[in-house]
């Protein structure tokens, strides 16, 4: 993928006055340092530049760079400008070897070059895109298809760093488009029409549906991508790009990225406000940089921020609750909860003022709709499993019930019977101390763990341990010192929860 | 958020009023009868516990009592003010009954809007968002009375949910130790 990173690492040198965004500027960095080689001799492949006055930008100013050798770079690489339909990659890659570390004086130089009037950080990153069309233009009609297909690439580039300086979620809005930005390509290399129809869909839900900017972000880089693919494969628009490219959309920088597009398609009216010439500021409430100003958008900011906030106590009362993603933070939650339910239960069963058998107390439990118990407490599984869990839970339900009623059974009668039951079934009674050991040391899979069902051995021992049914080869359960109190342990549970309320366990569980 | 402590205190004290309810009432229950009791009066007291501020413990009383069998007890847990926390929970199963309706309808039309816009882009946000559903629609279910809860009020009547459950298995099992010493001197 050279030619991509070079592109990307063009576009990050270009974007970094108007987006600042320290990833960007540190890749940058990197690709600035490595490729500046190879630069140089695909400046030689490529003599042609496309619109002198665009490379002018840069070349002026270079002049005031303060690293004299890429400005003598520069210089050396700039032949003849006159030729037209030429390589994009050229004047990216001049920008591309400019010093990161200058991005004030680009910016200023760039959009008084091109939009005298406009002192705007943001007009300058809307004239790339300018540019970028005018190219893809040229390169349409000079029929170039791999040119074409870099030039894609570039806008790629330039989209997924957008898309990644775009406020609210960075990290969503990258994801979705570098997922994009692998897709597209392979559509391109289909080239099929039917690429253009869903282009548009999505340019219409991209545009109506960016009001929330972290939606908006994702679906719109879509879009654009789609965009620009279905504008390669449609020759009609071709003529329609550089003129529509010049529509300053106002609002936010956003907004100018998605109007682009959409008169690109000419399908759907940009949300912002279309026309005008490129160089009249609008007289628009600038937004801060990624939200838009849409009263729709603030009231969903001001929701999101608030389960955020409640999001953020919760993780303070849930054990092993430092997962950042909404959906694994809602399972923790839900394991939680569940767990302690089940703890309620289990005390609410334990011998409080009185001694009980323990046929009835397994009994119970399997009347419990299918041993909720057991139920409850197998959500020990991992996060993927839920509905996997579910079903399994109610086939092992079954017959781990059947289990403890013949263990109950023969646990009155006598020991050594009982434990030679288990053992035929490959489960074995084990002090809860050991267990906890076991429990502490093995690192829990993530099968869904049917688990625990407390078991009151204890009831029937008289003795002072309570004495979970384990399998042979997994255990769990925390440690308990002497205590019959029935609890319940799962098994996600058991070993995160360090500092858990839960002391005592008694617990059957099976991989 | 009422310190733990406090809360701990509320909740034994109707507690035990509860156990005490329930031995007095039936001499001999079977084991089974008896956890069911245990556990209902535990759950009512720390309900109640709440006074019926939150919307999770006002589920709960009106569930707890429209068992007829429970009523009783209820009512004594709940004490004096027993009449008006029926009566507000009453009105959440009233008002959560058109909140389910509607619900449905929205549903319904956000079904065939989302078909709309399906395309591979935006598999990775849509499945996120689709995972997120599922597990609010399970912690609904968890929650007493969480049916009809926006997402907002869930995360709230989960954390409030959270804090008394805790408060209410401490409690417990302080009990039951305490009464397994007592039991075995």
């Amino acid at each position: 993928m050279q030619p991509c990173s070079r592109e990307m690492q063009a576009i990050n040198s270009l974007l970094n006055p108007s987006q600042i965004s320290l990833q960007d500027l540190q890749n940058g960095h990197h690709h600035h340092h490595h490729h500046q080689h190879q630069q140089q001799q695909q400046h030689q492949h490529h003599p042609q530049i496309p619109n002198p006055s665009q490379i002018q930008l840069p070349n002026t100013h270079f002049d005031s760079s303060s690293h004299d050798d890429f400005l003598e770079q520069m210089l050396s690489t700039l032949p003849s400008w006159s030729d037209l339909p030429a390589n994009p990659k050229s004047p990216w890659e001049l920008n591309a070897s400019n010093p990161i570390s200058m991005p004030s004086n680009k910016s200023r130089d760039l959009s008084d070059d091109t939009t005298p009037s406009n002192p705007d950080n943001v007009q300058f990153a809307f004239d790339e895109s300018a540019m970028l069309a005018s190219k893809l233009r040229q390169h349409q009609i000079s029929g170039n298809s791999s040119a074409a297909k870099s030039a894609l690439m570039l806008q790629q580039q330039l989209l997924l760093s957008r898309g990644v300086a775009m406020g609210r979620s960075p990290s969503n809005g990258s994801g979705a488009g570098e997922s994009g930005l692998l897709q597209l390509p392979l559509s391109l290399s289909n080239g099929d029409s039917c690429l253009v129809d869903r282009s548009q869909n999505d340019v219409v839900d991209g545009s109506s549906s960016f009001k929330s900017p972290n939606q908006g972000g994702d679906g719109s880089v879509q879009a654009l991508y789609n965009g620009f693919a279905g504008a390669l494969h449609g020759s009609g628009q071709a003529s329609n790009q550089a003129q529509n490219f010049h529509h300053p959309q106002g609002g936010s920088m956003q907004a100018q990225n998605y109007g682009a597009p959409a008169t690109v398609m000419n399908q759907t009216p940009a949300t912002g406000s279309a026309g005008g010439a490129p160089a009249q500021p609008r007289q628009r409430v600038r937004a801060r940089r990624g939200q838009a100003t849409d009263p729709h958008s603030i009231a969903e900011r001001l929701r999101r921020e608030r389960i955020a906030e409640r999001m953020k106590a919760l993780q303070e009362l849930v054990p092993n609750a430092n997962k950042t993603d909404k959906a694994s933070m809602l399972d923790e939650i839900i394991d939680y909860v569940k767990f302690l339910q089940l703890q309620v239960k289990v005390l609410s069963m334990s011998r409080l003022g009185g001694a009980a058998a323990v046929a009835p107390l397994v009994a119970d439990m399997s009347s419990e709709g299918g041993g909720d118990c057991i139920q409850a407490s197998g959500t020990s599984g991992p996060t993927g499993g839920r509905a996997t869990n579910g079903t399994q839970t109610t086939t092992s339900n079954d017959s781990l019930t059947v289990t403890e009623h013949q263990v109950a059974k023969l646990m009155e009668e006598d020991m050594g019977s009982a434990m030679q039951y288990l053992q035929g079934k490959g489960l074995c009674l084990m002090p809860i101390s050991l267990a906890t050991a076991i429990s502490t040391t093995t690192c829990h899979s993530r099968n869904p763990m049917v688990a625990a069902a407390a078991v009151a051995a204890s009831n029937i021992n008289n003795g002072s341990h309570t004495h979970p049914l384990l399998p042979n080869s997994n255990a769990d359960g925390p440690s308990s010192p002497s205590m019959s109190v029935l609890t319940v342990q799962s098994a996600t549970m058991g070993n995160g929860l360090a500092d858990a309320p839960v002391k005592d366990a008694a617990s059957v569980s099976k991989p | 958020m009422r310190p733990p402590t406090s809360l701990k205190k509320e909740f034994l004290k109707k507690w035990i009023m509860g156990l005490q309810l329930c031995s007095s009432s039936k001499k001999e229950m079977s084991f089974l009868e008896r956890k069911k009791a245990i556990k209902l009066s535990a759950d009512v007291a720390m309900a109640s516990a709440r006074n019926a501020t939150t919307r999770w413990s006002r589920a709960l009383i009106s569930n707890a009592s429209k068992d007829d069998s429970n009523k009783g007890l209820v009512e004594c847990i709940l004490g004096p003010e027993s009449e008006s926390l029926k009566r507000a929970s009453m009105s959440l199963v009233l008002c959560n009954k058109r909140n389910r309706s509607k619900k449905i309808l929205r549903k319904s039309c956000s079904i065939r809007r989302a078909r709309k816009s399906s395309s591979q882009m935006v598999m990775a946000s849509s499945i996120a968002k689709r995972l997120v559903k599922k597990r609010t629609q399970v912690l609904k279910s968890l929650v007493p009375g969480g049916g009809s809860m926006s997402e907002f009020s869930l995360i709230e009547e989960t954390l409030d949910y959270i804090l008394s459950l805790r408060a209410q298995v401490d409690v417990m099992r302080h009990l039951a130790n305490a009464t397994e010493l007592l039991n075995r001197k």
